[in-house]
Parts: C-alpha cells; structure tokens; sequence
C-alpha cells in the first residue's frame, strides 16, 4: 500500500521531511508514528493508516516533498488491512477536490487542457453562445483568467492556448556531478535564504563605514567588570553598552528605528526601542530581540543578551522573543572582520554591524598615540533614509561611545 | 458629589468543584450524577481521549478534513451531554464532538462530516443542531431554538455552547440578550479552555470571570471546574431543569484547559510554554474521576483499559462505515438546506450542474 502526502494544513502545497522514525522492513501498528513532517503551520507526525510491514521508504530527510506524493510503501496482509484512503478513486474531480488529498493521483498538475479553467460566469455564458470551448483560448487576466477579449481574440483566430506542458517532474536534488555533494536547504536554513532574498531584492541598500574611540569605554568597562566579579556577577560585553548607545542616537533619529510598510508607501516608528540581536547560532543566524532596551539597566541588558543569545543556540526561543524588532545590532567584530556590510533585516530600515575592536596607532593632538578603537557600519534602506541623516546618526552613536559621561547622561 | 460605580464582587463567583483533584468528594449537590450515571460520564470521557486520538490520526492520514481537538476537555463535554434529556436542543461547535456522540449522533454521523460527506439527519429523537464551525452562531441559536420550544409548548431546553474566545463577540451579546428579556428555556455553556486559537483568556476579557457576563443580562451565572465531570454534570443539570421549570436562561462557564493544539493546523509551541501544559496536564480530568471512582469502591480493576480497547474498536468499526459512504457529489449541497428548496436555489442547482457539465467535472467516471 502506498502511503502518500496528505494535505494537512488546510490548502498546503509541499512539506518538508524533517525525521523519518520507522526503518524499512520495520512493523508497524495502526496509527504508529511513521515520519515527522514540517509545513508552514506544523510540525506533524504522520501515522500508518495500516498495520503492516514498510516495504519501501521513497523520500529522504530534508526532501520538500508535494501534496499526493507517494512517502513511503507498506505492505500488509489482506485481513488485517483497515479501509484504505485511496482504495476508493474519487467519481469525479469535483468530488476529488473535498476529498482528502491522499485519495487524488500523484502530483501531476492540471495541464490547461485538463483542468478547470478561469472565466467568470459572464465569460462562460459567452463562451457557450460562441460555441467556443474555454479551454482552447489562452486567457491573459490574472491567474490565467480568460476574458471576453480573449474570447473575441480567439474568434478572430489570433490566440490560442499553447500545448499544455509535459507534467512537472516530482521535486528533487539534482544529481550532483562527481566532485560535488549536494543538500538541501532544511529548516532554519531555508527561512534565512527566503528573508535574505526578499531584503536584498527590495531593499536598495546603502552603507556607512566608520570608527570611534572608545578607550574610555574599556577603562570604564574594566572598573565595572572588577566590581561586578567582585560580586561573583557576569562580566559586561561591549554590547550592551553599544545597545545603550544606539537606544540614545535612535532617540534623536527615530526614523532609523522604524519599518516600510512598501505596500502603502509608509514608515512605520516604533514608539519601542526594541533592538534586535543577530546572534550565531548552530542551525543558522537567529535574531532575538530585546525589548525596551533603553529601559533596562545596563545589568539586566548584558544578562538579558547573554540570555537570549543562548536561547537562540539552544533553539529554546519563544516566538515573541524574535518578533518587534525596531533595529538591529549584528555584532559579527566579536569573530572577526574590521567591517561587515549586514543586510537589513526586512522591513526594517537599518542595521548596525560593529567590527573589530582593537587597539591601534592614532594622531591625537599632532602625536601618535595607541587607543581603543571600534569600526562600524551601517546598512540603511535608501528609501526611505539618506546618507546625511545615517551619518548624522553614526556621529551621535559615536558620540555616545567615545564618552561615556555622555552616554550615562542618556541613560535612564 | 462622587458617582458610587459599583463592581460586582468577586466572591459572588465561587468555583462550584465536587471532586478534588486527588479524588476526594469536597461537597455534595442535590442534582449529583448517582454511581451508574458517574460510571457512564467516565467511559464517555475514556472514548473522548480514544476518539481524539483517532480523529488527528485520520486527518494526518489524509481521510478526514481539519478537527479541532478536545484532550483535557472531556469532563466539560461528557457532563455537558449527561446532564441533558435527549431531546433538548445540542447546539455546538467542533469542540463539542464528544458532547454530540454521547448525545445520541452516532460516532460515523461525525466522521462522516469531517469526510465532507452527507451522513443524513440526526436521529428524529435527538435534539441537535449541525456541528457550527462559525465562531459564537451557537448562543443566538440556543435563544432561537429555546423560543422555538417555548411557542410550541414542549419542554425542552436549548443548550448553547461556545468557547472563551466566542464570548467576545456580539452574537454572544445578543444571545443572551434575547434570552433573558424572553425568558426562553435556554442554557449557555462556556467551555473557557484558557486559549482562544494562541490569544489567551487574559487578552479575551478585562472581566474577572466570563459567568459575571450573565450579571448584565439578568440572568444567573456559574463558574464550575470543568475538569471535574461531576460539578460539571450537578451545574448543567440544575441549569436544564431550572430552565424547564420555565425559570429562564442561565450561563455557566466551565474552566478548562485545552491540552492539544486548537485544531490539527495549529502548533502551539509558537505562543505557550511547554510547562504551562505539563503544569494542567497534571489535573487529568479522567484521572480525577478515576480515583473518586477508586476510592467509591465503583471502580473495577482494569476498568479503563477495556473501555478503551472497546473505544477502539467502536471507533474502527465507525471509521469502516463512514468510508464506505458513496462520496458527496456538487449537486448535494443543494439539497439541505430547505426542507422543500426555494425557487431561487433550484435555479442555482440547475445552473451549477450545467456549469459543471460545461466542464466535464460532473457525469464522467
């Protein structure tokens, strides 16, 4: 018996296999767990719809697989066979459409010719009084809809719908050649391919490159740090003071801290600084989001980042703890890179990426001296941002980093 | 001078609970399910848990449409149903699928639908109206239906259901409204699962309970353990007969926890902890009126164990049935809704057949 995809979220198209959980030659009960799938709503597992022994598994972990598509075979005795889902065909392709995907042929989609066809009502009646058959007219409205120009079109002999093309071949890796290996894209993996696409193909993206002075920050950050492991309390990263001073510079340039919502052509603020975190995690990037980061005390920040950022390694993360994001902070100078050019994390309007912190020879007063220097840079959407009000912002970030009595002053 | 703005107390809206979680009898009420009637409520609510569990299977097998589940629930839905007569009006939603098969639909009749198939009519002495899927319908139905009885000088009762997320809607308002200003043998029941879809109870009503709602109708109102099968069946029934006596509505609202997810397109990870759930599914409503039964002396060695064996193989032998119902065809929908169909929808009928004739999606093998 033939075990096939089902349709389980209302209108899915394709699921992922994430976990296969029986092995071939396996037997199995009624209702035992079979494989773990993923479609945009679930995470599901699967049951046997009969007891019987897995012949064959056809899918691979990782494989996105289509609605009808045939998962894996079983084979059972006749007796102890339940009634089997595609052991009726549907009488007619009407019936087939409220009937359980499971029950319709694999997944071989409606050809124009073989399919149901988009007309109005009005469009049909026309076509009936034309003695014109719908599915021969090539239909230029939305979706392939025919329109009564085409009916006139295809009266007058100008266009006709092409020959339906030979069926799609079932989704799967292409043969890799000799030197290569191939594997899909799973799981978190793909969600960060779909976002990254849609920011570089929609946002035009401008950046801003340039360093501050922080040899201040570290001596300050030095003495707060003996106090609080004289507390037995986690160390301060240079984050979290970065975040304050973002929260400071956001508050004088709010539209920085803002989404575009394309659709209407508007810049939505955010009356919260909540301050993104791309953290790197196993799986992929994941970017946890600290809310009201202006209003925590720069203890509760570090914890709640160094929280986070291990929630985001453990895949622990609540759903709310990635969602709300005003801006974001990438920090990838903590591995390494002078500047990085992050992309901007749709829809939101900028991102900051602090780079390498290290000390280096500088002219101060007419002398060479050694200090503490960070590089950054700022990825912004041109739509809806220019260049001056980014490097307006960047001079405030730098501003409050450069010196912390200032920043403290900001604080609250 | 000061407006005296007046709330109503909290302490006005106890938890009516009879069994405690550990078993134990807190309290007695005259209208009490007896020994046979507690043994009846506990094997409805073992075949809910069978039942559920078949039911998502089948839908994750591709033989059965979306469902919404009831695990955690089952003490609300079998004390529901128990309470009342069998001809008293059922008027629910997907949640009370249980409350309907112990009402007297058969379990095929319900699979049957979830198939998109037309089952045929409930039996002609069941009181019960079609499953709504349309959120908060039930409590307008319930006055209508109630009303209905009342004209016609029966004495059965309308018992609405909906869940907590319903009771912010206006059907819900308007329910009761009509209800109480006619005084029509209606109850209205609150299955308050503490989650509607991923908004939770807290972000449904600034109100201290959903009952205290009754307060603004001039209705009574109740807040019973719907984790506890026999308050559930003592609250419903003096409701149902309180209304036959021709005292008029009432609203109870049980308070429970959806365990599962809200219907086998939801994943509820993605808004509630882990441990909210491990927390409530230590007040398994089944366990509970397992141990009152164990400390009664009513409970059998091995008792659970063959109700569910026999669970299973109703459900089998109902799931056997419903499958090898002839499919629906498009011309059916047609077909029942009016008792004789009205010009209009002979006219659609006729041109929606034609239509799909045109299209060669109907008469062809």
């Amino acid at each position: 018996m033939e075990f096939r995809l089902a349709d389980i979220g209302e209108g899915m198209q394709e699921a992922e296999v994430l976990h296969w959980l029986v092995q071939e030659g396996d037997e199995v009960k009624e209702d035992q767990p079979l494989i773990e799938i993923q479609t945009d709503k679930v995470t599901a597992e699967l049951p046997s719809p009969w007891k019987g022994r897995v012949e064959r598994r056809l899918v691979q972990e990782g494989d996105v697989v289509t609605v009808g598509a045939v998962l894996l075979e079983i084979a059972t005795d006749g007796a102890a066979q339940a009634v089997a889902p595609e052991a009726k065909k549907p009488a007619t392709a009407a019936a087939a459409a409220q009937q359980p995907a499971a029950a319709v042929a694999a997944a071989a989609p409606p050809t124009p010719a073989q399919g149901r066809v988009l007309a109005a009502p009005a469009t049909r009646r026309l076509a009936l009084e034309l003695g014109i058959d719908l599915r021969e007219v090539l239909g230029t409205g939305p979706a392939g809809r025919v329109t009564p120009q085409d009916l006139a079109a295809y009266a007058a002999g100008e266009r006709k719908a092409p020959a339906p093309p030979p069926p799609a071949a079932p989704r799967r890796l292409a043969d890799a050649g000799p030197d290569e290996e191939r594997r899909p894209l799973r799981g978190l993996r793909r969600v960060i391919a779909k976002n990254m696409a849609v920011a570089h193909r929609e946002i035009p993206q401008a950046a801003h490159l340039d360093d501050c002075d922080i040899t201040e920050l570290a001596a300050l950050r030095g003495r707060w740090n003996a106090l609080l492991k004289a507390d037995g309390a986690d160390h301060l990263t240079y984050l979290p003071f970065a975040v304050k001073a973002v929260c400071a510079a956001l508050r004088f340039h709010p539209d920085l801290a803002a989404r575009f919502d394309a659709e209407r052509d508007e810049i939505v603020r955010s009356r919260r600084l909540n301050i993104g975190i791309a953290t790197d995690a196993p799986d992929g990037l994941l970017v946890p989001v600290v809310h009201d980061a202006d209003r925590l005390p720069l203890r509760e920040l570090g914890q709640e980042i160094r929280r986070l950022a291990a929630a985001a390694r453990e895949r622990t993360l609540q759903q709310q703890e990635t969602e709300g994001g005003a801006f974001t902070i990438t920090n990838h100078g903590a591995i390494g890179g002078l500047y990085g050019l992050p992309i901007i994390r749709h829809p939101e309007v900028a991102i900051l990426g602090l780079g390498r912190i290290r000390d280096e020879a500088v002219v101060r007063g007419g002398e060479i001296a050694v200090r503490t220097i960070l590089h950054f840079s700022i990825t912004f959407d041109h739509r809806v941002l220019d260049g001056g009000e980014i490097a307006r912002f960047a001079q405030d970030f730098q501003r409050f980093m450069e010196d912390p009595d200032r920043l403290m002053l900001e604080m609250n | 001078m000061q407006a005296n703005f007046l709330r109503p107390p909290q302490a006005e809206f106890p938890v009516v609970r009879l069994v405690g979680v550990d078993g134990a009898r807190l309290a007695h009420a005259e209208t009490e399910p007896d020994r046979e009637t507690m043994l009846d409520l506990f094997r409805w609510m073992v075949f809910g848990r069978i039942f559920d569990q078949r039911m998502i299977s089948l839908q994750r097998q591709g033989r059965i449409g979306t469902i919404g589940t009831i695990r955690g629930q089952e003490a609300s839905a079998a004390g529901l149903a128990l309470a009342m007569r069998r001809s008293d009006w059922l008027i629910g939603s997907y949640r009370e699928l249980l409350a309907y098969i112990a009402h007297g639909v058969s379990i095929e009749t319900v699979i049957s639908l979830y198939r998109g198939g037309v089952p045929g009519p409930f039996p002609a002495d069941v009181g019960a109206m079609p499953i709504q899927i349309v959120i908060g319908t039930q409590i307008p139905h319930a006055a209508g239906a109630a009303l209905g009885a009342k004209l016609r000088g029966s004495d059965d009762v309308a018992v609405g259901c909906c869940g907590d997320g319903a009771t912010s809607e206006g059907d819900f308002h308007e329910g009761l409204n009509f209800a109480s200003v006619h005084k029509v043998p209606a109850v209205f029941f609150v299955q308050n699962n503490g989650w509607a879809i991923s908004v939770p109870r807290a972000r449904q009503t600034a109100s201290e309970t959903i009952a205290q709602k009754a307060w603004a109708y001039g209705m009574p109102g109740v807040v019973v353990d719907g984790n506890d099968a026999v308050a559930v069946y003592a609250v419903v029934k003096e409701a149902v007969e309180r209304a036959r006596a021709g005292d008029g509505p009432a609203l109870i609202e049980a308070v429970t926890y959806r365990v599962g997810p809200h219907t086998t397109s939801d994943d509820p990870r993605r808004y509630r902890s882990d441990e909210e759930v491990a927390q409530h599914e230590q007040d398994d409503p089944i366990a509970r009126l397992r141990r009152l039964l164990e400390r009664e002396g009513i409970y059998e060695e091995g008792m659970q164990e063959r109700l569910e064996e026999e669970a299973r193989s109703e459900m089998s032998a109902a799931i056997e049935r419903a499958e090898a119902a002839p499919d629906v065809t498009p011309d059916q929908m047609f077909d029942l809704t009016w008792a004789a169909p009205t010009e209009s929808v002979q006219k659609d009928r006729a041109q929606t057949i034609s239509d799909l004739q045109e299209l060669g999606e109907v008469g062809k093998e």
